[in-house]
């Protein structure tokens, strides 16, 4: 297979630069960061009417191509999320997709402190098709009013002061550093700085294109978590494809029919 | 004159006593359990009640979806375990951890005591550097043993690199044939100082005029750790064991920072399965399920080094 971003060099520290950064953890993040390889590939989590539907050529592509990509050295082996942040910082990995919050992380990882800040750039990641701009996902976290609460009036009020520009403003001052996931979260005067070409990219992401993920099941992270072991059955364990993908399938779907 | 009228004294009567007719021994036995009692009441309500409380979780369907109202369902969770065949996986796994971790702290503390027991150069420094493990929190290891087995920067893979003995970008903790051996090695590196230092007390305790005669009598070394120091440090080898074991069986910091559990749940033992099963999966019926058995376990060896122990003549 041939790469773009193979032979890269050595990093200051003599250490190979690899293109790509994938994580091989056994944990529910290192799943659900796999989804965008099985969308790019034509493959899909869930269909419409909510069935799993993960036994595919798609899914089936994707794990090779990953295995490929620590086969061939594209990307580093055997390493967790954090690893692959840690490479990132210190210039060892050219294209490393994470989310928004991390910047601040990356700045205080990297040898060259806040200047890591003016030495990278930023995109979505490319889909494969013109139709399907983007396999960048968007994680969102639901606030939730039960049933039985006796003051819902009060808490939606809540809610809505939380969401709002004022409550934005009020969170990001004190250092939270998480963008809003919702598609009007544009118009918040907080996010609206075009000039900010980092910012400008996220905004255009959850406006329309990014893939929400599908978080919505209890059985969510279990499900990621048998992705992410699934994955290293292939790459680490030089496991069949097909038959870990069918063994998944059924694994997930017994999870979700709990 | 005055006259008093006649006070007639109150006929004498048997002070009423709960332990009358107790013989003194069985008085003494009263006094013990009264002062025992309180201690007795606190470990019911802090140990025995939320162990009892766990047995009966076990017996029933409690999940995220049923927490309001889990439904007995008997052994179900225990036939799940045990058809899927992961109970017998984190068993298998947990001896394997526990077996080759409380044996090489074995032989580790054993030796060391026996090199630094005798009159050597410095042996009180070397005291104090071995005793340095046990001081660090066991997520401080984690961390630690985590940093030096990074395959990309880890210093371990640098040094066997750089001296040709492996490739320098070994995985280890995400390698199924060596996750396990890396978490052996920063479980036995935190915990050996605790044998070392029983083995060097038990070693004090050895009559030197007895090891002293056994060399006249021309024994060699081999000769006197065997018919001398091990029976002298028997008592003590087997609670240091005993202690190791259940020590072992409750790892579970090194492990879970360390790998998860993974990588393929190549070092899930039982304590990592009922976390998982708990508080990821949220299915705390599966997860007191395993926890049952685990405590089983545990009670069958503790009572079997009892047994060993009452049978140490020299106890």
């Amino acid at each position: 297979m041939s790469y773009a971003v193979k032979d890269l060099g050595t990093g200051e520290d003599g250490g190979q630069i690899y293109g790509l950064g994938v994580s091989s953890g056994q944990v529910p993040g290192a799943g659900y960061f796999l989804l965008p390889y099985i969308w790019h590939y034509g493959g899909e989590f869930q269909s419409e009417e909510g069935n799993i539907v993960l036994d595919s050529e798609g899914t089936i592509a994707a794990f090779d191509q990953i295995k490929a990509l620590f086969e061939d050295s594209v990307s580093p082996s055997g390493v967790e999320i954090r690893d692959l942040r840690e490479l990132f910082a210190q210039g060892r990995i050219a294209f490393h997709w994470d989310i928004e919050a991390m910047v601040a992380t990356f700045a205080s990882l990297s040898p060259r402190a806040e200047e890591f800040r003016n030495a990278y750039e930023i995109l979505l990641i490319p889909g494969e098709m013109p139709q399907t701009p983007t396999d960048t996902i968007s994680i969102f976290h639901t606030l939730t009013i039960y049933e039985e609460s006796p003051y819902q009036e009060e808490a939606a009020l809540f809610i809505d002061f939380l969401t709002g520009p004022e409550g934005i403003a009020i969170y990001n001052a004190n250092g939270g550093n998480k963008l809003p996931v919702r598609s009007s979260s544009g118009e918040i005067e907080f996010y609206a700085q075009p000039e900010n070409a980092f910012l400008d990219v996220f905004i255009q992401a959850i406006e329309g294109p990014a893939r929400s993920l599908p978080a919505q099941s209890s059985a969510f992270l279990d499900a990621m978590l048998a992705l992410a072991t699934a994955n290293q059955r292939v790459a680490l364990n030089g496991e069949e494809s097909a038959t870990v993908i069918a063994d998944l399938q059924e694994e997930v779907q017994s999870l979700y029919a709990e | 004159m005055t006259v008093s009228p006649k006070i007639e004294p109150l006929p004498r009567t048997k002070a009423y006593s709960p332990f009358a007719g107790l013989t003194m021994k069985q008085r003494d036995n009263v006094f013990v359990w009264m002062l025992v009692l309180p201690a007795y009441i606190v470990l019911m309500l802090v140990v025995f009640g939320p162990i009892l409380n766990g047995i009966i979780i076990s017996f029933t369907q409690n999940t995220l979806r049923t927490r309001e109202n889990p439904t007995w369902n008997s052994f179900a969770n225990y036939i799940e375990l045990v058809e899927s065949g992961d109970l017998l996986g984190y068993i298998t796994m947990t001896f394997v951890f526990v077996g080759l971790v409380v044996g090489i702290q074995f032989l580790l503390g054993m030796g060391i005591a026996l090199l630094i027991g005798n009159d050597l150069p410095g042996k009180n420094l070397l005291r104090g550097l071995f005793m340095l493990p046990w001081t660090i929190p066991s997520i401080v290891v984690a961390f630690i043993f985590l940093l030096m087995l990074q395959p990309e920067y880890g210093a371990i893979n640098y040094t066997l690199g750089s001296l040709g003995i492996m490739d320098a970008r070994t995985q280890w903790l995400q390698n199924p044939q060596l996750a396990l051996p890396a978490v052996i090695m920063a479980s036995v590196w935190r915990q050996f100082p605790i044998m070392l230092i029983m083995f060097v007390a038990g070693l004090q305790t050895i009559p030197h005029d007895t090891v002293e005669a056994a060399k006249i009598d021309g024994a060699g070394p081999v000769a006197i750790f065997r018919h001398i120091t091990l029976p002298f440090l028997r008592s003590i080898i087997l609670i240091n064991v005993l202690l190791a074991i259940i020590r072992n069986f409750q790892m579970f910091t090194i492990i879970y920072s360390m790998t998860s559990g993974g990588p393929l749940g190549r070092t899930t033992t039982l304590s990592l399965a009922t976390h998982f099963e708990a508080f990821r999966s949220f299915d705390w019926g599966k997860g007191a399920a395993i926890g049952v058995v685990w405590l089983g376990i545990l009670v069958v060896i503790t009572l079997f080094f009892n047994w060993l122990q009452r049978r140490d003549p020299m106890a």
